[in-house]
């Protein structure tokens, strides 16, 4: 059984979405349990991925695929686990805000955060405050994240959060933010919860606000 | 690992016209032909008698026919091996394989910083590093033991980086007795002689002492070397208004004529044994008297060099990435850039002394670490760019249109490793940079010398040889 698993984390670390998804049907024939293939194969895969990436062994677009397979292995196994064994990191709300175009770097933290587990909302660049408060209503996530790529733009932040304050919805969710101009300082200045430099920090603060590490 | 023959579209860059090649090779003509090369040895002397050169006193004049002739016997490249026998270097064509440098008398400990004589440890550990990094492909042994009675620092030389790396390997020797027990150590590591000369992984340097003129030691390792059927490298160092003209053009004359000399000579000898003529003009430093080893000038030189060993249609001798800095600094950076991007670009075949601070008076093994970075990004360049389907990806550029991205696209998982990768380059923003501990590029070189020195263990010697080499070097200790 373990060697099943241990595959399957290979070939997911490896990107190869079609031999990932009949492994597991073959793990399921075979009579693995879902929560097994979740936790020992995809997950742990998943886990490798993440540390040769943290030590610069992997680059973005490899994790962008590893990713993939991820989605394509969950997709099968979702049905058929329980609510409460489920992967599930956390429900997040992302876009760029008003007035900027800019879209790799938020798609990039999405990509990130889809791969970690989350699942979520790209509301899309130049998103009004209105635009973000209606989703957080509408979705109810556990994470608004943010990007600004201008230091004009940037200045939306802080408008988004007095939005979400004045409609009394700043207490259900973390804020995230990020982009070239963002810091550290400006996102406590502006009361952001939480702040990373690059995307595959975004999945730990993300995370880390949420308590899942 | 080859910098060209793997890339159809590698740029080739010209630092002399076709015109320039021309009026070069007229002024080596007449020097040959009007001024001559001293060989102060009887048996050379004879030797170029017999086929034909002027010879007055210890004055050698050479003809064009006889230039002519003699070099077309010589191979048009030489490919060289590892200690274990694998093809490692195609040195011709236009072709770049970088290397170290020799013989420092001192070096500084990788720990404390302090500057001590060189011992046997300080070429032991330069050999290890240089076996670790991938982008230096031969190396030579670094340091004068000054432990051992100086009449045997030859062998010492030798036995400490061949049994502390696999790398082709250049090792100077001072007298021709000092050679020829070093190639009887690298024949018992090849196997014999013979197939030393089959799989070189060996080869040595024969040093004019310019302006135009050869030692009668250094000969007498000519004849050495030659009759050895070995290949040999021809290691001019001229410096500009010192020991050749102030100007490029003139010492460069002054490079290929001692080179070409030397050629003919090793040719008369043993036709067809290959040679390797060039080295490493520098400038003379008029403040200090001191050898500009890191100047613009000396990469100058270095490529017209190599431009005018290719007319001669022999593989080329350089240098590049040496620096006169005392340590890894921003000036040792520049220096070595300058001199490996523009060497490498130009082609010039075995080029030697990347890693040179202190202007190969000091060995500082950080200095490898750099360098090899520095090559790193300059095989990236030097390879040059595909232009067809695949890397013109029209119908990715269709399918994503405007707007949209390539982050999650197959053609971007398989083209992206291409680029050029460093952990020794930060490219984090400030806070990511600030996060990860605010460590400048010099703090990650330090760091990665001291992981080899304390983790890399090169391939040991088959445990016979190993046993023989070192029953051979206890009559030298």
């Amino acid at each position: 059984m373990t060697d099943i698993l241990n595959l399957i984390a290979d070939k997911l670390y490896e990107g190869e979405v079609d031999t990932v998804t009949s492994l597991i049907k073959d793990a399921l024939q075979q009579g693995i349990l879902p929560e097994d293939i979740l936790h020992s194969g995809l997950m742990s895969g998943m886990d490798h991925v993440g540390r040769d990436f943290k030590c610069g062994d992997l680059y973005v677009p490899e994790v962008l695929v590893a990713a993939r397979a991820m989605h394509a292995g969950m997709d099968l196994l979702r049905p058929l686990l329980s609510q409460t064994s489920a992967a599930y990191s956390g429900k997040y709300v992302i876009g760029t805000v008003k007035g900027d175009l800019h879209d790799i770097g938020k798609s990039l933290v999405k990509l990130m955060l889809e791969g970690a587990g989350f699942t979520g909302i790209d509301l899309g660049t130049d998103v009004t405050p209105e635009a973000f408060m209606n989703a957080v209503r509408e979705n109810k996530p556990d994470i608004v994240a943010m990007s600004a790529l201008l230091t004009t733009t940037m200045t939306e932040m802080k408008n988004i959060i007095e939005a979400l304050e004045d409609a009394n919805l700043r207490q259900s969710v973390k804020i995230l933010v990020g982009g070239a101009p963002v810091t550290q300082a400006y996102a406590q200045e502006i009361g952001a919860d939480g702040y990373a430099p690059d995307a595959a920090r975004a999945v730990d603060v993300a995370q880390s606000l949420l308590g899942n590490r | 690992m080859p910098f060209k023959t793997s890339s159809p579209h590698a740029p080739l860059f010209a630092m002399l016209t076709p015109e320039g090649i021309e009026r070069i090779h007229l002024s080596v003509l007449k020097v040959l032909r009007e001024v001559g090369v001293d060989f102060p040895h009887e048996e050379a002397l004879a030797i170029f008698k017999k086929a034909g050169a002027t010879v007055e006193g210890s004055r050698v004049f050479i003809s064009e026919d006889l230039l002519m002739e003699s070099i077309s016997k010589a191979p048009n490249a030489v490919t060289f091996y590892t200690r274990e026998g694998e093809p490692s270097m195609y040195v011709g064509d236009s072709e770049t394989h970088f290397g170290t440098y020799g013989t420092a008398p001192y070096a500084y400990d990788p720990y404390t910083g302090e500057r001590t004589l060189a011992t046997r440890k300080t070429i032991a550990d330069a050999a290890r590093i240089c076996d670790a990094l991938p982008n230096i492909e031969w190396s030579m042994p670094m340091g004068v033991p000054s432990e051992v009675p100086v009449s045997y620092a030859d062998r010492h030389q030798f036995y400490q980086a061949v049994i502390n790396q696999s790398k082709t390997l250049y090792s100077s020797t001072y007298t021709a007795a000092g050679l020829e027990d070093v190639i009887e150590m690298a024949a018992v590591i090849a196997g014999g002689l013979e197939n030393l000369q089959k799989k070189p992984f060996f080869t040595t340097g024969i040093n004019p002492s310019t302006p135009l003129r050869y030692g009668n030691e250094v000969i007498a390792k000519l004849l050495v070397v030659a009759r050895a059927g070995l290949p040999i490298v021809y290691n001019s160092d001229p410096m500009t208004g010192g020991t050749s003209p102030a100007t490029l053009a003139g010492t460069i004359v002054i490079t290929v004529v001692e080179g070409l000399a030397g050629a003919i000579l090793a040719q008369l000898i043993n036709p067809g044994v290959p040679v390797i003529p060039g080295g490493g003009p520098g400038t003379m430093d008029m403040l200090t008297t001191v050898v500009g080893l890191g100047t613009p000038e000396l990469g100058m030189m270095v490529s017209g060099t190599a431009q005018m060993f290719r007319y001669y249609k022999i593989p080329s001798y350089g240098a590049a990435g040496a620096s006169n800095s005392k340590v890894v600094d921003l000036q040792c950076a520049i220096e070595a850039t300058n001199s490996i991007l523009l060497t490498a670009l130009a082609g010039s075949n075995m080029v030697h002394c990347i890693g040179t601070i202190d202007a190969c008076m000091t060995v500082g093994l950080d200095a490898f670490v750099l360098v090899d970075e520095i090559i790193a990004t300059t095989r990236r360049i030097a390879a040059g760019m595909a232009v067809d389907d695949e890397t013109l990806a029209f119908d990715l550029i269709k399918k994503i249109g405007p707007g949209g991205h390539f982050l999650e696209e197959n053609h971007t998982l398989k083209h992206f490793r291409e680029h050029h990768k460093s952990k020794l380059i930060d490219r984090q923003n400030y806070d990511g940079w600030v996060m990860s501990g605010a460590k400048d590029m010099h703090d990650l070189i330090v760091e990665k010398t001291h992981w080899i020195l304390e983790n890399y263990r090169p391939k040991p010697l088959p445990d016979d040889i190993a046993q023989k080499l070192a029953w051979m070097m206890k009559k030298f200790e």
